[in-house]
């Protein structure tokens, strides 16, 4: 698999199927932070494919200073908050988690009641958090990527995202009560 | 940033489980941590919870889209068509613009469109089109104002399409 930084370079250059070989890369971990902050698969994927465009046109921005992968979560985080705000402008949103009615992964990958319910409790104390502190939430967590990289993408000194950080889980442990030992 | 805890208080604790989770806490720091969660139970659920979020997190993440890339080329190939478009009307403006001011063929006369002649402009539906194929104006003012207003329809009607 090519490296992400020479995938990038060749972006620069218009190189179509070095943005192909991106989307091949990333598609995954961007359309899963698009639809944790949207909430909404449809939106998801209209917001992912955005991103891509967006890394497109803005290839050439990159000085490679920033690791590729930080660059493109960078101009995915930036762009999946940009869908939510346009959203919230032309309609008042009711809370994410009750968006989408169709079966999502939560319902897809459940093997136990238990192990549902604990599922349905995380989506739902998620999606009372804000946005961006949702997306910080995943990108520490699931993504697992370290404090340095997350400060680069949201633009914010180490300090601020730790407090942030701490703010966001101590909302989510007071949401899930006592069904944090569920998880 | 990551300083041992002389105070060794639990909002800093809190904070910094994200450092030792990611690593990038110092040995001396890491020391301290792990002494404080040794003996402080709220600490250590809070560490406890991080690995337990985590973990479900990562149980409960969607699956990527099938047809992204495929969404990502029709969106770029629309966007290339746009830019044609806008460069050719950007073009056609510049290429009447010329022709209308410079007129090469006006020989030794002033080149300047004479600024206080009115030029006849008919509404924009009673323009005639074909004035646009006409061969260039040798002296008359009045075609080239017509196939000038030509230009205007043209770009126009492209617009509206």
């Amino acid at each position: 698999m090519d490296d992400a930084n020479d995938l990038l370079r060749r972006c620069q250059r218009g190189d179509e199927s070095a943005l192909a070989a991106l989307v091949e890369q990333f598609g995954g971990r961007v359309s899963r932070l698009a639809f944790r902050v949207l909430g909404d698969r449809g939106r998801a994927e209209d917001a992912s494919a955005d991103v891509f465009v967006k890394l497109w046109m803005t290839a050439r921005q990159w000085r490679g200073d920033a690791d590729a992968g930080t660059w493109i979560y960078r101009v995915a985080y930036h762009t999946v908050l940009d869908h939510q705000r346009r959203k919230q402008r032309r309609s008042v949103a009711p809370p994410v988690g009750l968006m989408d009615p169709r079966p999502g992964p939560v319902e897809l990958t459940v093997q136990s009641e238990l192990e549902g319910r604990a599922a349905h409790r995380v989506h739902e104390a998620m999606s009372q958090l804000s946005e961006p502190d949702r997306a910080l939430v995943h990108l520490y967590y699931l993504e697992q990527l370290t404090l340095a990289q997350i400060a680069e993408i949201i633009g914010a000194t180490r300090e601020v995202l730790k407090m942030r950080l701490a703010r966001a889980r101590q909302k989510l442990r007071e949401l899930l009560g006592d069904d944090e030992k569920l998880l | 940033m990551n300083q041992p805890n002389p105070a060794d208080d639990c909002d800093t604790i809190a904070q910094q489980l994200f450092e030792l989770r990611d690593g990038s806490v110092d040995a001396v720091t890491e020391v301290a941590i792990r002494a404080h969660l040794a003996r402080c139970a709220a600490c250590r659920a809070a560490f406890e919870f991080d690995t337990r979020l985590a973990d479900r997190l990562r149980a409960d993440s969607a699956p990527s889209p099938s047809g992204l890339a495929t969404t990502v080329r029709g969106r770029l190939r629309r966007r290339r068509r746009i830019a044609a478009i806008a460069y050719a009307t950007a073009a056609t403006v510049v290429v009447a613009g010329v022709l209308g001011i410079w007129r090469p063929w006006a020989g030794n006369e002033v080149a300047i469109v004479e600024s206080n002649r009115p030029a006849p402009t008919p509404p924009a539906d009673d323009v005639d089109v074909a004035a646009l194929f006409e061969p260039p104006p040798v002296d008359s003012l009045d075609v080239l104002a017509r196939q000038q207003s030509g230009y205007v329809v043209v770009l126009n009607r492209m617009g509206k399409e």
